[in-house]
């Protein structure tokens, strides 16, 4: 409300930062988890002083330098140009709370980079031992700023103490950030091995390469034997009303008998256990049938569980973008009772103006609908309000409105996933006739015929 | 003005957790650390094309290697460009978020397609070099390497110019009200704002300028292995210094009238600090001028290192008073110190002590890659003596 609303029409905004993270974290979990194939790989070359072994590194090297210091980098300034788009409150609060964290962050990522490169250029060019160590400092770099981004990322569903003392350090060593960081240590060796095993099947000698596909395949193991252990660990230290959306949600937020956050969990595990089956039958037990098109199609698997994996993770956070201080639509938790009783487009610096002046109930509607629904739902496309609401009229979108305005769980069920409607009874008059106009049907009536202002 | 229409959003109800003119300092830094490879990729594109087709008959002239050399360097440059634009950008957006924010949504579409020229320019600088220059030579692939690269200096051209949209439109919080409620897709470009093609023409020809400055330092480091070449690319680089600089003069006078008559005046004198920072990079401009004049005449290392001292101060001058433009302008909406400070000492101190250790790592990591090149090229040396 504090700022303009950019509008994505179909699509949605949260899936602009989805698209971006999702790309991103497959690449920079490369970056980190690869960084510790490169150092142990090169270690086994140093002490069996195997030359196809060097050799292989020096290409996969230059396949690992191309895709993470330039796509990683490019896609991580990405992460932050579609967060201030699309959360510019979150962000800022985000920022504002750990300035310096990032600020460290970008010192360790620096270090990191400037290794990469002198990894890669040095190659042949400075004595063996030398060249391991370079190696083994790139993997502690690259490690140092997961340390660092883990914290704030966890932050955001468990911010622990930080919402009573606001003390940078109990919101950064928060509940699930031992467990978020072994759990993503043990996926990064696995995306390593994965990349891995893209280079490694396109070796030409055929015992060669059957060796570097068993030793790439064994990468995954990590995340084979700790992950649901992990898993469990973190899970316990989520919040327990997060706990109970994902098993008892809202069936209405998805289709069929489960929640929609039970169905990105399950979707999940389906698709690592088939990763990890696929790695051990394949890969593992037969490297010699194991093919470049078979590795393409290991990685997509990999993307698929990337993808559902950070989508379950946004969808436990719901409805807030920190956990207990503000909404995913920006709105603070402590302001929700002040702007029930003031009114919405009284706050806030946009919200008021943009409705200053306004007279249109519809269009005041529209604002607000931009400010209290739009970080989640759009008019047609993902989540659609058009389809959501059906055939209801004015006056039952109106009491549904309502019973989104409580703040107890026993009236307002969606209470677990959506934020309490911030707003007093003529804005949800307001908000009722504005989405009323988006079902067809309602559009030709008298009563809801107001042509749309253009805002 | 009505000041109801101008809307310009609150800052969260956080503490900064450093008072708000370090914060300044370290925007400003970071910024100038940013400025400096952004500058060489982005003037090193162009001038590496356009070297490579003036020599593309002949790869052992010395208008061609100097192309390559600049070509081959840019990756590197570009990544620390990235890298280096992480601490302003974090910076902007805390000391002045409620403008930035702002600005990036009203533009969002193009803002976001930074991302996607980013990455097709970064690619394209790999590709000329391992698809082209690394290739065996012929005038055709000469020819096609400076096309890709004009291709890439386009992109990242294109980049700044959505840079400068967004550092110009975050400046006009009178604008931005009527920009949503025209379109609230971000399809906004700042193109009707006066100083947008003067300020966006004055980075792009420093930028050229920059670029000579690095095929210089490029001759400096070459000097003991071969010294004519050395000369060559010192005087190349002077020369293209001293066309851009002079180029600078109308368009810096362009800029400078472009922006409302009572910031002018600060700058030439009104306001005391905005009057000698501006004042002083005047005077290292014409020491730059004239040292790369002798540069030009005798290729001299030591008026070279003058021009190249002066250019970097005068690079850090402009970049303070770029940000004291971005000051005057923002003074009624914007106030970064009024938020109050909560001072996180211990990830403060944490911080320095790392910058300093990061500061000691780089100089250990450029130790080892400068002994690995010297060696290299001791040995080419004597293996080529044995073999002759």
């Amino acid at each position: 409300m504090n700022y303009p609303i950019w509008v994505v029409p179909y699509l949605g905004g949260p899936w602009v930062i989805g698209i971006m993270a999702i790309i991103h974290i497959f690449i920079s979990h490369f970056a980190v988890g690869g960084g510790a194939f490169l150092a142990l790989a090169e270690e086994l070359a140093y002490k069996r002083k195997d030359d196809r072994i060097y050799q292989y590194l020096k290409d996969h090297s230059r396949f690992f330098v191309l895709v993470t210091t330039v796509a990683g980098a490019a896609t991580g300034v990405g992460i932050w140009f579609t967060i201030s788009l699309v959360s510019p409150d979150g962000t800022g609060s985000l920022i504002q709370i750990f300035t310096l964290a990032w600020a460290l962050e970008y010192l360790f990522f620096a270090a990191e980079l400037a290794t990469a490169f002198v990894y890669y250029y040095t190659w042949d060019r400075i004595d063996k031992a030398a060249h391991l160590k370079i190696a083994r400092l790139y993997f502690i770099f690259s490690c140092f700023t997961l340390v660092i981004i883990n914290g704030i990322i966890t932050f955001m569903l468990t911010p622990g103490k930080w919402t009573q003392n606001h003390n940078w350090f109990d919101g950064f060593f928060n509940e699930t950030y031992w467990p978020s960081l072994l759990i993503r240590l043990s996926i990064m060796f696995a995306i390593a091995g994965m990349y891995a095993l893209v280079t490694s099947s396109r070796i030409k000698d055929p015992e060669f390469r059957t060796y570097m596909v068993r030793f790439c395949a064994k990468w995954l193991l990590p995340v084979f034997i700790l992950g649901p252990i992990l898993s469990l660990w973190y899970l316990h230290e989520v919040p327990q009303a997060t706990i109970d959306t994902i098993f008892t949600g809202i069936q209405t937020s998805g289709v069929g008998n489960f929640s929609i956050l039970a169905r990105a969990v399950y979707l999940s595990l389906v698709l690592s256990g088939t990763v990890i089956l696929f790695a051990f039958f394949g890969p593992y037990l037969n490297p010699r049938g194991f093919t470049f098109r078979i590795a393409i199609l290991f990685m997509i698997c990999g993307l698929a569980v990337t993808g559902t994996t950070e989508w379950m993770r946004e969808l436990l956070r719901k409805p807030y973008v920190i956990y207990d201080y503000m909404y995913s639509n920006g709105i603070r938790k402590a302001e929700i009772d002040k702007i029930s009783q003031t009114g919405f487009l009284q706050q806030g610096k946009w919200a008021s103006g943009l409705a200053q002046g306004q007279d249109n109930p519809t269009a005041r509607g529209e604002i607000v609908f931009k400010y209290q629904c739009m970080s989640c739902h759009t008019e047609k496309g993902y989540r659609a309000m058009q389809k959501m609401l059906g055939e209801r009229d004015r006056d039952s979108i109106q009491s549904f409105l309502q019973m989104l305005k409580e703040h107890d769980k026993d009236k307002n069920p969606y209470l677990g996933i959506m934020p309490p409607l911030a707003a007093n009874d003529d804005e949800i008059k307001d908000l009722a006739a504005y989405l009323s106009t988006l079902n067809q049907k309602n559009k030709v009536t008298p009563a809801a015929n107001i042509c749309l202002p253009a805002l | 003005m009505d000041i109801q229409s101008v809307v310009v959003p609150s800052y969260q109800p956080l503490p900064f957790p450093a008072p708000a003119w370090f914060l300044q300092v370290l925007l400003v830094l970071g910024f100038y650390l940013h400025a400096l490879p952004m500058n060489v990729i982005l003037g090193g594109g162009f001038i590496a094309s356009a070297l490579l087709f003036l020599g593309r008959n002949d790869k052992s002239s010395y208008t061609y290697r100097c192309g390559k050399a600049l070509a081959t360097s840019l990756p590197i440059f570009i990544s620390f460009a990235i890298t280096q634009g992480i601490v302003p950008l974090l910076f902007l957006q805390l000391l002045y978020g409620p403008a930035f924010y702002t600005s990036s949504i009203l533009m969002g579409i193009a803002w976001l397609s930074i991302i996607g020229f980013l990455l097709f320019s970064y690619y394209l600088s790999y590709i000329v070099i391992y698809k082209y220059l690394k290739k065996e030579y012929s005038p055709a692939r000469a020819s096609k390497a400076s096309l890709i690269l004009l291709v890439m200096a386009c992109g990242f051209a294109l980049i700044g110019f959505l840079f400068s949209n967004n550092m110009t439109l975050m400046l006009s919080p009178a604008k931005w009200l009527s920009i949503y409620k025209t379109s609230p897709f971000g399809t906004y470009l700042n193109i009707n704002e006066p100083q947008l093609l003067p300020r966006y023409l004055h980075m792009l020809v420093a930028s050229i300028a920059v670029a000579g400055m690095t095929l210089g330092c490029f001759g400096l480091y070459i000097k003991k292995r071969n010294l004519e070449f050395a000369q060559y690319m010192l005087k190349m680089g002077s020369k293209i210094f001293l066309a851009a600089t002079v180029m600078q003069l109308p368009i810096g006078f362009w800029f400078l009238k472009s922006i409302p008559i009572e910031m002018t005046q600060k700058f030439l004198g009104k306001d005391l600090i905005c009057g000698s920072v501006f004042g002083a990079s005047m005077l290292l401009t014409l020491v730059a001028i004239i040292a790369a004049a002798m540069v030009v005449v005798n290729a001299s290392t030591t008026s070279f290192k003058t021009a190249l001292i002066a250019n970097a101060l005068i690079i850090l001058l402009m970049i303070i008073n770029r940000h004291q433009l971005r000051l005057h302008y923002l003074a009624p909406y914007v106030k970064p110190d009024l938020v109050p400070v909560n001072t996180q000492w211990d990830l403060l101190i944490v911080f320095i002590v790392s910058a300093v250790a990061l500061i000691a790592y780089l100089i250990y990591l450029s130790k080892i890659s400068i002994r690995a090149y010297a060696q290299n090229n001791t040995q080419i040396k004597s293996e080529g003596a044995e073999s002759e």
